[in-house]
């Protein structure tokens, strides 16, 4: 039995015509593990995670979190979990030390206790110096950090993170990966919502793909990449007529899938590279083209995604 | 040039489809003048006349008499009342105003001893001041009939030698009562313009104060989306892009101009077609006063846009001013009821002259030349605002 | 309750960060207030401007023994008694007259035609008018003039009855000596004329109500009438900067962060209601005592005054939360809230003081909780005690109650 199950969730929102947001998921996150749901924008993950923090009640299914249900116990759910959602969702006009002693006293702290807590979650994120200042005059990297501080005073058991790194610059990125990691050495169990396959890469014990509302792999890297097998990618840049050169590649003998061209650019995945590449420069050469770039790369999750979907996952 | 109508035409569209838009723009304003309208009684408009609670503790025929000549003004609408429920129903204001007839008072009024009767009224009560003057006048009549017929009988008895009895009085009263149905001196009033009503309210207050009022909340959609298109950076992206402040600024006068104008040409017409008021006398007057009213607005709007950085802070601002341009131009209230200097510092507002410009062509049969300088002062105050406005324009 | 009042002090602390909220709960009202007081006296009493006032004394002749009609109406438009009213200055025809109410320079001009006094004593009936020519935009100045000139009216009207009544009369009498009869006649006016300028008969005194439960009556001064209307017309706003917080944490999605702690919803909305009230609760307060000091209002006493305080603070906030209720976004709540307060403002009097509400406007402000505040407050400035409160509170706290109850259920089918 997993620390956070699911069982064949569903949401659909303003049925019959309107969306399935989360269409018969089921997965199992085990105890200590950081788990990362990846896929591109609107795939479900937020929905997950939403019903997960019981933000959401699913039209069907069922989800734990600890052993407690997360429709019936909401309650005991909310005392494991700490939420870092999307945005930054603090308040501006408050300082960084309130709004944190603020959230310490929704999750039932308080006095000295709280007090103490509050200082080392200032410490953990690296923002002890400016706790007196009031977030508005935060940076964006900042108030991230202080968005992930708010999710930790309570000690939690389960920790879900969604996309907390959009729209931040590379270093304080790096810093909040870095966290994650730390604390999930600590024992924290993390669940972890991303579109950036480096993330999940470089973070993940297991990762689940969504597309669409549905869970369409689930494994460690290695299982996932098996499952386009030795494949290779090769990216391709074109000085014209890209997407009338994809078409023409789509049916090409060796080529396993190709994204769609975006300002020149492709990629696709074939299991022999040696052989598909004169053929490539061949019928670039035929439509009057040229390739200006081309470079090989070993399977990826982004490859996975493509050989899944036929989309990359930027698309 | 181009640019600036392309934003015009952007503002015009958000504006059609915010449907709070319309509730500022039209459906208050209508609500307020036709509510104020019947709320503040103007001099015709009061054919039913006002409530006044009569206490008669005396029930004497010479009470009875007063009563009946109470009863005879169009001005009162005379209710019979227990003492005891007067100063209730006067301080509920369900009457203008409350009066007692003491005991005794017949047999001080045959003896020709001085008498008082008691008015009860709320202070703040304009229809309390105007039954008091109606009372008063009644009680005039009264006075001078009793004093007439009084002096008459007591000269007649001296001369034929008998003596002042209740007959004699009696047969006096009547003989001035009859001189009293058609006096000599009689006082009529009138006016140069085409109104003669007694009072100045009802709707020829509410419906002009309502134009006046409301134009500052027709220009709260405008400029409460500029607060926010300079929040989300929009401006900012106007401005990278090429757009000239003033091609923006324009722009969003413009609109907010066109907004309120077609705001107040609605109220016009309401005002003109529902309630019988005379905007057309002079037309290029009224133009001329529209489009200096909404230019006002616009440049107020855009003052308060450029200055306040938050939605909140605009909507309290452009709120407060408009009460305060309401309450010290005239709007609610005719300035002649207010105390000594008050109207001559309300004139340093426009709000005091726009209201002065409307009641001149409705009432007094201004032309375009006499509302020249009223929008002179009006103009000043564009000016004014608008160079700040554009002083303090920033696009983030 | 710890976690509902974390809610609470945080929300309240947000409001008092806010110069806007701070403007629109206390400087708008104060200034408002102010104006208004100014408008219509900083004193005890209302007073306003002396109408400048036009006279044209076109009558020439006095009769044997009569004074000038003419010169009678001119010094009654002169005298002391209403030298506060009206500026009374002389022209020398009609035509200059009118001018000058045309042109501005006068609200009135009296118009006195050419043998008014021939008209009174001469033998035969004849006629005499009087002409008040008065700019149609005012009505105060003319309507004072009016009067003076009625009054000076039915004085010489009533000096011409007694003396016509007496001939009659003498005659009825049996006299026959016409040159007795005349100066029966001439006497009985004479008499007259002096006596219509004594203390008249009957008099009219005024006073202000007294209500239930006060010993005598009580004057409140105008500034603390005007500034009840205000104070309660600006708690609604004040209500609304703190209700629409459940929306502005909606948007920023801390509301929705929130509802993942282990704080329940109920509590949650209990703190923002909280908030609300304590809030408006204090701007009341301090609306009362800057009344107090600064404009010298007496309220009244303080038990019925504490019970109102929390009764339209508790109304205010209901109001608040009520309209936000309905609205999506935190700038749909600011323009329905304004649009509705304004509503509720005109139809219970916070604007223009009390007019008489009989008829259909008397049932309409019975349906609005602030009216029913309005008529609590004006009863408590005017002396009343526990007793003229009674019914008014009562109303006004079952009407708090079913708003909050709305607001509940709305805030509840949302956020669910």
């Amino acid at each position: 039995m997993g620390a956070i199950e699911v069982e064949r969730l569903r949401k659909h929102f303003d049925p019959p015509k309107g969306p399935v947001a989360v269409a018969d998921v089921s997965f199992q996150i085990e105890e200590g593990e950081i788990f990362s749901l990846l896929g591109p924008n609107g795939a479900g993950k937020t929905t997950t995670i939403s019903i997960l923090s019981c933000l959401l009640k699913p039209d069907s299914g069922e989800a734990r979190v600890g052993g407690f249900s997360v429709t019936r116990e909401p309650e005991k759910v909310k005392a494991l979990i700490g939420v870092v959602p999307q945005d930054i969702a603090l308040y501006d006009d408050m300082t960084g030390r309130e709004n944190l002693l603020f959230w310490g006293r929704m999750y039932g702290m308080s006095g000295s206790t709280l007090g103490k807590r509050v200082d080392e979650v200032l410490e953990l994120i690296g923002l002890l110096d400016r706790q007196k200042d009031r977030l508005g005059k935060y940076s964006g990297g900042m108030k991230r950090r202080v968005n992930i501080g708010a999710a930790l005073l309570h000690n939690p058991r389960f920790l879900y993170l969604d996309e907390p790194t959009v729209g931040i610059d590379p270093q304080s990125r790096r810093s909040i990966l870095d966290k994650v990691k730390d604390l999930n050495a600590a024992g924290v169990t993390i669940l972890y919502t991303t579109h950036y396959m480096e993330e999940a890469q470089e973070l993940s014990h297991r990762i689940g793909i969504m597309d669409q509302g549905a869970l369409i792999a689930l494994g460690t890297q290695d299982d996932l990449v098996r499952l386009v097998g030795e494949r290779t990618r090769i990216d391709l840049a074109l000085d014209r007529d890209a997407e009338i050169l994809a078409g023409q590649w789509r049916d090409l003998p060796g080529v396993s899938s190709i994204s769609n061209p975006e300002d020149g650019r492709l990629f696709l995945s074939t299991d022999d590279a040696n052989t598909l590449m004169p053929r490539l420069f061949e019928s670039a050469r035929a439509a009057g083209a040229r390739i200006t770039e081309i470079s090989l790369a070993e399977p990826n999750l982004e490859m996975v995604f493509l050989h899944l979907t036929g989309r990359a996952l930027r698309d | 040039m181009r640019r600036t109508w392309h934003i015009v035409g952007k503002e015009l569209l958000q504006n059609l489809r915010d449907p709070l838009a319309l509730l500022f723009t039209i459906v208050m304003p209508l609500v307020f003048t036709v509510f104020l309208g019947f709320l503040i009684p103007g001099g015709d408009e009061n054919e039913g006349g006002l409530p006044l609670a009569v206490a008669d503790s005396d029930g004497s025929p010479a009470a009875i008499r007063l009563i009946e000549a109470l009863e005879a003004t169009p001005l009162l609408e005379v209710k019979a009342m227990a003492p005891a429920e007067i100063d209730e129903a006067v301080q509920d204001q369900k009457v203008a105003a409350g009066l007692l007839i003491p005991e005794g008072y017949s047999a001080a009024v045959g003896a020709g001893r001085q008498v008082t009767l008691t008015f009860v009224r709320v202070q703040t009560s304009s229809g309390a001041q105007s039954a008091w003057q109606a009372v008063e006048s009644v009680l005039l009549g009264s006075n001078m009939v009793t004093l007439a017929a009084q002096t008459a009988a007591e000269q007649v008895a001296v001369a034929s030698e008998r003596a002042v009895d209740d007959d004699l009085i009696g047969a006096a009263r009547s003989l001035v009562e009859v001189q009293f149905a058609d006096p000599t001196v009689e006082v009529t009033t009138t006016s140069g313009g085409a109104s003669v009503a007694a009072r100045v309210g009802g709707f020829e207050q509410s419906s002009k104060g309502s134009i006046v009022y409301w134009v500052l909340f027709g220009v709260m959609s405008v400029g409460g989306t500029m607060v926010l298109e300079r929040q989300r950076g929009l401006l900012r992206r106007l401005n990278v892009i090429g757009v000239r402040a003033r091609e923006i600024i324009g722009g969003k006068m413009i609109t907010m101009i066109i907004v309120t104008f077609v705001q107040q040409l609605l109220l016009v017409l309401v005002g003109h077609f529902a309630f019988g008021i005379d905007y057309f006398g002079s037309p290029a007057a009224l133009i001329l006063i529209m489009v200096s009213l909404s230019v006002m607005a616009a440049a107020f709007g855009l003052l308060i846009a450029s200055v306040f950085r938050t939605e909140g802070g605009f909507v309290a601002t452009n709120v407060i001013t408009a009460l305060l341009l309401g309450a010290l131009g005239g709007a609610w209230f005719p300035l002649e009821i207010t105390s000594p200097g008050f109207s001559k510092v309300a004139h340093v507002l426009p709000s005091a002259w726009l209201m002065d410009s409307l009641h001149g062509i409705t009432l007094k049969g201004w032309g375009i030349l006499d509302v020249l300088g009223p929008m002179g002062v009006v103009w000043i105050w564009i000016v004014v605002l608008f160079a700040v406005a554009v002083w303090r324009y920033r696009p983030d | 309750m710890m976690r509902a009042l974390s809610i609470a002090w945080k929300d309240t602390v947000h409001v008092y960060r806010d110069f806007a909220g701070l403007a629109m709960m206390f400087i708008a009202p104060l200034v408002l207030a102010a104006v208004l007081g100014a408008a219509f006296g900083s004193g005890d009493n209302f007073s306003i401007a002396a109408a400048k006032t036009v006279v044209v004394d076109q009558d020439g002749g006095a009769g044997a023994g009569m004074p000038a009609a003419g010169a009678a109406l001119v010094a009654a438009l002169q005298s002391p008694d209403v030298g506060d009213l009206l500026t009374v200055t002389e022209t020398d025809s009609p035509e200059a007259a009118r001018e000058a109410v045309d042109s501005g320079d006068a609200a009135v001009a009296v118009i006195i035609p050419p043998g008014l006094s021939g008209a009174l004593t001469g033998a035969a009936p004849a006629k005499a008018e009087i002409e008040i020519y008065k700019d149609p935009a005012l009505t105060v100045g003319p309507s004072i003039a009016e009067a003076v000139a009625q009054s000076v009216a039915q004085s010489l009207n009533g000096s011409r009855a007694a003396a016509t009544a007496a001939a009659q009369l003498a005659v009825s009498q049996g006299l026959t000596d016409q040159a007795q009869i005349a100066d029966v006649a001439a006497k009985t006016a004479a008499v007259v004329a002096l006596e219509a300028r004594a203390d008249a008969q009957i008099t009219l005194e005024q006073r202000n109500p007294v209500v239930a439960g006060a010993e005598k009556e009580k004057r409140p001064n105008v500034a603390s009438q005007v500034l009840v209307g205000m104070m309660l017309f600006f708690m609604l706003f004040g209500a609304s900067v703190p209700a629409r917080s459940v929306l502005d944490e909606h948007r920023n999605g801390t509301l929705s962060r929130l509802f993942t702690t282990p704080t329940r919803r109920g509590v949650i909305l209990g703190g923002k209601f909280i908030a609300v009230f304590v809030v408006v609760l204090v701007q009341a307060i301090i609306l009362i005592l800057a009344g107090w000091l600064l404009f010298k209002a007496d309220w009244g006493e303080p038990g019925p005054v504490t019970v109102l305080l929390v009764c339209s603070a508790l109304v205010a906030a209901s109001l608040g939360l009520v309209t936000v209720s309905f609205a999506k976004t935190p700038g749909q709540a600011g323009a329905v809230s304004s649009a509705i307060f304004v509503f509720l403002g005109l139809v219970s009097g916070n604007f223009t003081g009390t007019i008489v509400t009989s008829g259909p406007f008397a049932t309409i402000r019975r349906v609005s909780p602030i009216g029913w505040l309005m008529e609590g407050w004006s009863k408590v400035l005017y002396g009343g005690s526990w007793a003229s409160i009674a019914l008014p509170v009562l109303v006004t706290l079952g009407f708090a109650v079913v708003l909050f109850a709305v607001s509940v259920f709305f805030f509840r089918k949302r956020y669910a």
